[in-house]
């Protein structure tokens, strides 16, 4: 998702803003997570890591 | 009397508890600089002279009247400006939150009073604490004390520049992707970023919650685990706080460190700039002569730092603000906008994946802590950079350099002390950071203090 149209429309659609000097920013942004996304192939198995999420641990308490 | 500012907290309290030197004295001295230094520096973004002085005179009452309650009565401290304060502005540096007055104290911020702390007032910080560079469009930049054409770093540059330039003696700080120990770094001074849940962030404004981390920052490591045992602990108000028992993180500090296991990761050693390499290398040399042992270790999984730091900070951040750009986007900084946008078009499966790579580098660390006791990196690889005119652009490529060194550390949740190694030739500070175990505050801190007695730091005096 880093073409200028596509982040365009993406932001529409959410209503949010669309500054033009923004986009450049944010298609760098997005250039940066991609390209940093390569070595995950190193790991084939990473989808049977069980995700960390944010977690509430008093949402535990509660159930025992 | 510069050099009064620059007295450690540890150098301090017994001179306050032996009533040898005034709480008031003390404090009007920092004000003045505070008033002298800081329209040059910019490191306050609100000053409390006022009530510093009033918090200064019933310390000073109650120590005289035999009620020391500990080192840091007395003390004057900073509060960066993302930590609510009861009946006082607090802005997290940014346009949003220009008249915000809070009803309460942040858990920490409470903590820290409670023990006598006397507030300065609240520090100025990167817009929301989300950059790293210290320059802000709504309220004033930041400089570096060492050279004011310089950044401090940030987020929290002003509590890092306030140190530097002698201008409070403790200050908080908050670390999301290196908050605490980039800027720590950048203005030659100490900082640890907690294990995550250590210390509340009830009261702190979120960043990204899962990697939101409230820490001390100070110019000697002692003065560190001072505010350590004052701010860590359980806290029902925040529900990542954990319940762990708090040592005095005080009372082994000058435990030698001889024969402890040192790891250097490879990751850590690529791409850094040359005065960063030179000097962490003299660094090593440094550490073994205190008979550290020394290697280097492979951990594959911190190349998926990047991508994990970058995914959760921009989605998480973003979510928290979402109404607020839709809403009001121009408050919003010019850097600040386009990285929380960013945010807005992650995905869940992406966000997911995120956390994903996130445990299997928290497994990877508990693995490599099972072969070294600490590991060890440069805090950041570049040396400061002077301001850019376009700051923007600038920001975000400081993000695109140092996330990577930083970030790993709030992705395991491990904590992390950042020091001083030296100057770069352009004499500004350069650090380094030394990463334990979850819980190892105590080793971290042993450790830090005796690269300190070694290599101890001195301040250019700023007047």
């Amino acid at each position: 998702m880093n073409r200028t149209d596509l982040i365009k429309q993406g932001l529409f659609l959410k209503g949010l803003p669309i500054y033009e000097t923004d986009i450049q920013h944010i298609q760098n942004i997005h250039f940066t997570i991609n390209q940093a996304q390569t070595p995950l192939n190193a790991f084939p198995n990473l989808n049977k890591t069980v995700p960390i999420t944010v977690v509430d641990k008093r949402l535990m308490l509660w159930q025992n | 009397m510069a050099e009064l500012a620059y007295l450690s907290a540890t150098e301090l309290a017994p001179l306050i508890e032996s009533k040898q030197l005034s709480p008031v004295e003390l404090t009007k001295h920092v004000l003045n600089r505070i008033a002298t230094v800081d329209p040059t520096i910019h490191s306050y973004i609100t000053a409390l002279p006022e009530l510093a002085l009033k918090q200064a005179r019933e310390a000073e009452n109650n120590i005289m009247n035999g009620r020391y309650k500990g080192p840091l009565h007395g003390i004057p401290i900073g509060i960066k400006d993302n930590y609510y304060t009861k009946g006082i502005r607090t802005t997290a540096a940014s346009k949003l939150f220009a008249d915000f007055i809070p009803e309460k104290n942040a858990t920490a911020v409470e903590k820290l009073l409670g023990a006598g702390g006397i507030m300065l007032g609240k520090l100025n910080m990167h817009e929301l604490a989300l950059g790293s560079t210290g320059t802000n469009q709504f309220y004033n930049t930041t400089r570096n004390p060492w050279n004011i054409h310089y950044m401090p770093g940030g987020s929290s540059g002003g509590s890092s520049a306030a140190l530097a330039a002698g201008l409070a003696t403790l200050a908080t700080g908050s670390d999301t992707f290196g908050s605490i120990r980039l800027p720590a770094a950048m203005c030659g001074i100490y900082g640890l970023k907690p294990t995550y849940g250590l210390v509340s962030t009830y009261g702190i404004f979120p960043s990204a919650w899962s990697l939101d981390t409230a820490g001390p920052m100070a110019r000697t490591v002692s003065d560190l685990a001072l505010m350590l045992n004052n701010m860590a602990g359980f806290d029902t108000n925040d529900p990542a706080s954990l319940r762990a028992s708090i040592p005095d993180y005080t009372e082994d500090l000058y435990k030698e460190i001889r024969g402890i296991k040192i790891g250097i990761p490879t990751y850590f050693l690529e791409e850094l700039d040359t005065d960063v390499e030179r000097l962490f290398k003299n660094a090593i040399a440094t550490l073994k002569s205190l008979g550290v042992e020394i290697r280097e270790i492979e951990i594959p999984e911190l190349t998926m730092s990047t991508f994990s730091g970058y995914s959760i900070v921009t989605g998480e951040s973003s979510a928290f603000h979402y109404e607020w750009l839709q809403t009001q986007p121009e408050d919003y900084g010019m850097d600040n906008r386009p990285f929380l946008l960013s945010g807005t078009l992650t995905n869940t499966p992406q966000y997911v994946k995120a956390q994903q790579s996130r445990r299997k580098l928290v497994e990877a660390f508990h693995k490599a802590f099972k072969s070294v006791d600490i590991m060890l990196g440069p805090t950041i690889p570049i040396t400061t950079p002077a301001f850019a005119q376009n700051w923007v652009e600038q920001n975000l490529e400081v993000i695109r350099r140092c996330l990577p060194f930083t970030v790993p550390v709030n992705l395991s949740g491990t904590p992390s002390l950042s020091v001083p190694m030296g100057l770069c030739s352009n004499g500004l500070p350069v650090g380094m950071q030394f990463i334990g175990n979850h819980l190892s505050e105590e080793q971290l801190l042993q450790v830090g203090y005796a690269w300190e007695s070694i290599n101890p730091f001195q301040f250019q005096i700023m007047n």
